[in-house]
């Protein structure tokens, strides 16, 4: 980064999070809703995604989505301004994921189709390039979601926290209650298995002509 | 450095996590090994490929339903009386009840002029000392899981006790409330019954059936709210 931009990004990055504490404490003092609702609005897209493409249900992450937002609301006061807001969030919606695919095991074949591995889909109209770049935004969404639904939910939590949402292997360890040796070997795994299902389509890509 | 070696700290690698040893070791054998060099490339393929995707976009129930949780929550944390049946039992729930005096419509015609009370209390001991003051209202919100039922018994417990005149259906097109206006001398009844078909539990009938001085007409609104 330029050097001004990094200032300015720094300047940015200090201004949002103090509009972030206001509104933290606006929800601690009076139990502001409107303070609370926009809240919500700085971070929904990240909780829902984490959840989506963890869980690999829309509904289901609909509705940790909204319990995730309900225990900030009714625990607000707990939290003290030590780490940040993201990642007590993050810690919550974690938890709340493990547990609910704990439930999914018996149910396996259900989830499984969620999963449906679809490279027709993918946009046909560009024949060079690296089909990863090329596709649509919602293909590449769609794409995400199937690939990681292939690899052990351990695995892909551990490369959603990392490479989708930026925490540190430190954060990491703590937002999984795992060492720091589990985070590494999972991450490096779940990168693997990942390269591999990519390299596969766009060897299927080349091979078929799409 | 051998390549089976290289390839497994590939990961930290690209993280910048390795020591500043190994780091240097990986390094040099990238240089020479093309095979090894490939494998980090389609890594940080893959793993840019992860970073571009945008979040995923939040559908609109998500805020529909987080608000309906919100304003339970509010509703719980205020205290106010709240009792649960067993969903399986296919009985209905106690919600809250709020008494309060309400300048209605038909009641106005149904009673003589008399001083009107428009206190609006929320808890139920202050409330029932003005039962027998002026207007008084008995709202009852009703949690079931099963609207048509619940609608059925309603049915029924109008056919048995109302006694309102027929502006009071105007307040049917609020949907899923129901105004049934009970006569005073039959409002212990009234309350019996709402007990036989489960809108109220068997221990908190005492606390309704306090008023013998009941001498005019009760407005009962009941509220139905759907739960999952």
């Amino acid at each position: 980064m330029r050097e001004i931009d990094k200032k300015a990004y720094e300047v940015l990055k200090e201004a949002s999070l103090n509009y972030e504490k206001e509104l933290i404490r606006k929800v601690q003092k009076t139990r502001d809703k409107e303070a609370f609702y926009k809240l919500v609005k700085l971070y929904d897209g990240r909780v829902f995604s984490l959840a989506y493409r963890f869980l690999g249900n829309k509904e289901d992450a609909v509705e940790l989505a909204q319990d995730v937002f309900l225990r900030i609301y009714r625990k607000i006061n707990q939290y003290r301004f030590e780490a940040l807001f993201v990642f007590w969030l993050q810690r919550i919606t974690v938890n709340m994921c493990f547990n609910k695919i704990r439930t999914y095991k018996k149910d396996l074949l259900k989830r499984a189709a969620d999963f449906d591995y679809r490279v027709e889909t993918a946009d046909n109209s560009h024949e060079r390039g690296d089909p990863l770049f090329i596709m649509e935004e919602e293909e590449k969404k769609v794409f995400m979601r199937e690939c990681l639904g292939k690899l052990p939910p351990v695995y892909r939590m551990v490369v959603l926290l990392k490479d989708i949402e930026g925490f540190s292997y430190e954060e990491i360890a703590k937002l999984t209650k795992s060492s720091m040796g589990t985070v590494k070997s999972r991450l490096s795994r779940g990168r693997e298995e990942l390269k591999s299902i990519f390299c596969r389509l766009k060897k299927e890509v080349k091979e078929y002509g799409m | 450095m051998e390549c089976n070696e290289v390839k497994e700290m590939l990961s930290e690698y690209l993280d910048n996590r390795c020591s500043v040893i190994l780091r240097e070791r990986v390094s040099k054998h990238l240089l020479r090994c093309r095979k090894c060099s490939d494998e980090l490339n389609m890594l940080k393929n893959a793993v840019d490929f992860l970073k571009d995707v945008k979040d995923e976009e939040v559908p609109e129930k998500f805020y529909l339903g987080l608000n309906k949780k919100i304003e339970y929550a509010d509703l719980s944390a205020g205290g106010k009386l709240k009792i649960f049946f067993n969903l399986k039992n296919a009985s209905v729930a106690l919600g809250g009840i709020l008494l309060g005096v309400f300048l209605g419509m038909g009641i106005m015609t149904l009673l003589p002029k008399s001083s009107m009370n428009v206190a609006v209390k929320t808890e139920n001991n202050a409330a029932y000392n003005n039962i027998s003051s002026g207007e008084s209202v008995n709202r009852l919100v009703v949690k079931t899981s099963n609207i048509n039922s619940a609608n059925g018994k309603i049915d029924e417990l109008r056919k048995k006790f109302d006694v309102s005149s027929n502006s009071e259906d105007a307040l049917k097109i609020i949907p899923k409330r129901y105004v049934i206006v009970v006569n005073g001398s039959n409002y212990n009844d009234f309350m019996d019954e709402l007990n036989r078909i489960g809108f109220i539990k068997q221990e908190d009938l005492p606390m309704y059936n306090k008023n013998t001085r009941l001498t005019r007409p009760v407005r009962m609104e009941l509220e139905l709210e759907e739960i999952k």
